[in-house]
């Protein structure tokens, strides 16, 4: 018995380069970047001096725009504005006896720097003096509560916080719940905004970020790549299964035909496995889920962070995975224009790889200039392609091992 | 078709000790309640500590980012692998579900920092970035990622499946077994771990839980459902369990210690948090659960309240219990004994359950004297009572709005 097909009918997205699906992929297949100087602190002194931030911050409507600032951080009001957007696109409603429920990439939060003075008043930390919120805004859970609080979203919430692959994660995850039939819609989706100066030097500790100047700092795949940039945004998608979504009449963006999940399994905490043999693992396993043979895929949306290690190892794992037919596959990295938004960035790119079915064209991965003898594939450098894709493989890694697929395919 | 979950391995350690010695002490009504030191400032206040090896993680790499919380998860898992019989196992494709604990920025490490960055009310990135170089070690920044967990689970036990870090608060340790579950029932994998650890004894998780007003103000010990109780006495431990289909299990002639029944989750918006609101979570999550299981209330025999010795905490789900059982079911609640575990508390209880099932005895609720009127169920006060029906339900909830039930089953 085949699984039940399950599609995309939302999409709701708060990027650097825009709050709107049909902007952002446009702007993504013209190689925009949405990279620059950092403007939420002065980066005087600071080794890293470019990232990928939201300007502002979207508007939400009531009640979840009078209650959230005190409790919600950056990232959950940014998130929130993500799902109501996914929502009302969908057109779901959350009546019963309609059983929704979410799944949510996440990360405890960052310090913001201008919480710091609070923090610090009295010697070593004083309980009493803390900000006793300070903890409520940082937990990991803290999505879910202003989706409940801001959305008044009543069914299941599931934090997922499986580092930089909890995006992709969290759709995987609601890919599966919908097969089971547990849910009858599902948002799914992640939120980051973690572009403080504690974010951003924790970040710096242990080399993860590019000390580059200038928008050009993200270059994956390129020889000259000496770590990611830093991005924010959020991203969800509603879900639902296909014969649900056809009985209401609802736009079908794509269908999400597979995930795969799979670990590393070395003992440092920072490299990923150099042979890419846990990535090749959670890629053949998202195959197999959507039972779609390596011959049909037509394009990679590459985790491609634009750090050594992991670019090398995601191309060996492509590799391993369709052997001398990867040449011939286009593998595009949207981290060159939107930066690495962490928990956020599956979802994020998700939400970009639909525009890559629709729009039948592949956006390139920009600042791509040096090859790389150890990263020898096509990787679509900085002009688009066009192209009719209709079966897409989507890549996250998390620090720590934690690697994710997806199949997307263009619905039937 | 869905398949039968079984559980083939349990560890724990509470306050009161490892599974067994908690069990045993948790009978005889004994409880741990002692002055601890907060991490962060020092601060003496009343807690539940748990006795820690700190060898319990062999490789050192591993050890020093996982926080005590981390530490304490990981000994829980190696111990309940072990109980399972699967040393030496090859665990290729097996899984892991692990709860998200609080998490510590160790404010008290990065205070030098902030202090450097403060310039006459403007914020030195410059300073902070050196005094952060010189003062706080990389492997800060590693353990501030959720599943740093998951990946020593994955060096140390080749643990190389699916893991989900769920991040739902103080509710994430029963959905971490419930989402564990799912992946056995869906044929996902064949074997899981599955349940999680939590630290609250640091500043940030105190102030937060004085700001709500949850703390038991003498340094007496938690008092669920006794008229007297002033709230929580937070603490630290874990539980972890191995939950495998009903296959595997039999093919590998293993020992079963129950079965895994049903599980249901519920979000109620926290804006609506008064009394109906928490009694409403609860209530919707027990008959998710009930309905999972495909079981009628009085099947239950015994029920694991979350209550957690808070005035309103315990008569909320009291009302609901009450709503849903009558007073024919039997209750308890294990947080007299050793305090509140924060996200473990549901792995904890889970795994107490399973030994109120086999044992068919409940363990009363420590220091229960005087049961309040106005939490209207049937408490095991004093001494155990029996528990001769098939299933128990456990009770969680999180900070944030979440709720979550477990049904598990004596074993076939």
């Amino acid at each position: 018995m085949s699984a039940a097909r399950v599609v995309v009918t939302g999409v709701g997205l708060v990027t650097p380069l825009g709050n709107e699906a049909g902007l952002v992929w446009q702007r993504l297949e013209e190689g925009r970047t949405g990279i620059g100087p950092i403007r939420a602190f002065d980066t005087g002194g600071c080794p890293v001096g470019v990232a990928a931030e939201v300007p502002g911050e979207p508007a939400l409507a009531a009640p979840a725009a009078a209650r959230l600032p005190r409790l919600a951080r950056r990232s959950s009001r940014l998130g929130v504005a993500a799902a109501a957007a996914a929502i009302s696109d969908a057109g779901v409603s959350s009546e019963p006896p309609v059983r929704p429920a979410a799944y949510v990439g996440t990360l405890p939060g960052e310090l913001d720097h201008l919480e710091a003075p609070a923090l610090g008043r009295g010697a070593g930390f004083d309980a009493r003096e803390l900000d006793p919120w300070f903890l409520f805004r940082h937990l990991p859970n803290n999505t879910a509560f202003a989706l409940a609080a801001g959305l008044g979203f009543r069914g299941p919430i599931f934090g997922l916080a499986s580092a930089c692959a909890a995006g992709a994660v969290a759709i995987g995850e609601a890919l599966q719940a919908l097969r089971r039939d547990e849910f009858d819609w599902v948002l799914a989706g992640g939120a980051c905004a973690a572009v403080t100066p504690l974010g951003v030097m924790g970040l710096a500790l242990i080399h993860a970020l590019s000390t580059a100047s200038g928008a050009e700092a993200s270059r994956p795949f390129d020889a000259r790549r000496d770590g990611f940039v830093l991005g924010e945004g959020a991203a969800f998608l509603v879900l639902e299964r296909a014969e649900r979504a056809s009985a209401r009449g609802a736009r079908i963006y794509a269908e999400v035909a597979g995930y795969g999940a799979a670990m590393d399994g070395g003992a440092l905490l920072t490299d990923p496995d150099p042979s890419g043999e846990g990535a090749a693992r959670a890629m053949q396993a998202a195959l197999a889920s959507a039972g779609c043979a390596v011959e049909e895929v037509d394009c990679i949306k590459a985790h491609g962070t634009s750090t050594r290690a992991n670019d090398r190892m995601e191309t060996r794992a492509i590799r391993r995975v369709f052997g001398a037919r990867a040449e011939r596959i286009p593998v595009t990295a949207p981290k060159s224009m939107l930066g690495h938004s962490l928990a956020a960035a599956g979802a994020v790119e998700a939400a970009a790889a639909l525009g890559i079915l629709a729009r039948e064209a592949i956006p390139p991965t920009i600042n791509y200039s040096t090859a790389d003898p150890e990263c020898d594939l096509d990787y679509v450098p900085n002009q688009a392609r066009p192209a009719r894709v209709d079966t897409l493989l989507l890549n996250s890694f998390g620090m720590g091992g934690h690697n994710a697929a997806l199949v997307i395919r263009r619905a039937a | 078709m869905r398949r039968s979950v079984v559980v083939t391995g349990a560890a724990a350690l509470t306050p009161l000790g490892s599974l067994d010695e908690t069990w045993c002490a948790l009978l005889a009504g004994r409880s741990r309640v002692e002055a601890v030191r907060l991490a962060g400032n020092g601060h003496a206040v009343p807690g539940a500590r748990s006795d820690l090896e700190l060898d319990a993680v062999p490789d050192a790499r591993l050890r020093r980012p996982l926080g005590r919380a981390g530490m304490l998860a990981v000994a829980a898992a190696l111990a309940a692998w072990r109980d399972a019989g699967l040393a030496g196992a090859n665990a290729d494709a097996a899984g892991a579900v692990l709860a998200s604990p609080a998490p510590d920025l160790q404010l008290d490490l990065l205070h030098p920092a902030f202090l450097a960055a403060r310039q006459n009310g403007h914020f030195d990135t410059g300073g902070f970035a050196r005094e952060l170089r010189r003062t706080v070690p990389p492997h800060w920044r590693l353990g501030q990622v959720p599943n740093v967990i998951g990946h020593a689970l994955a060096a140390l036990l080749k643990i190389r499946g699916p893991q989900l870090t769920v991040a739902s608060a103080c509710a994430s340790g029963a959905d971490a077994i419930g989402l564990a579950a799912r992946m056995i029932e869906e044929g996902r994998v064949e074997i899981a771990l599955a349940g999680g650890a939590d630290n609250l004894l640091f500043a940030p998780a105190h102030a937060l839980l004085r700001r709500f007003d949850l703390l038991s103000a003498d340094h007496g010990p938690a008092q669920p459902f006794d008229r007297r109780r002033r709230g929580l006495v937070p603490g630290e431990g874990a539980a972890v369990l191995v939950l495998e289909s009903a296959e595997s299990a039999a093919a590998r002639g293993a020992a079963v210690l129950g079965r895994f029944l049903g599980y249901g989750a519920a979000t109620v918006p926290p804006a609506a948090a008064d009394a109906q609101a928490g009694a409403e979570g609860f209530a919707r999550a027990m008959s998710a659960a009930l309905r999972d299981a495909a079981l009628a209330a009085e099947d239950v025999g015994g029920l694991f309240a979350y209550a957690p010795g808070t005035l309103t905490g315990d008569r909320e789900e009291s009302l609901a219990i009450r709503q849903l059982f009558g007073t024919a079911v039997r209750v308890t609640s294990t947080k007299g004994g050793i305090g509140y575990l924060g996200a473990a508390s549901g792995a904890v209880d889970a795994a107490l359950a399973l030994r109120a099932l086999q044992g068919r005895v409940i363990p009363p609720v420590a220091n229960l004297t005087e049961p309040d009127e106005l939490c209207p169920v049937a408490c095991v006060a004093g001494e155990a009572a029996a528990h001769p029906r098939a299933a128990a339900l456990c009770n969680t909830h999180g900070l944030g709005g979440q709720y979550a039930s477990l049904v598990l089953g004596r074993a076939a």
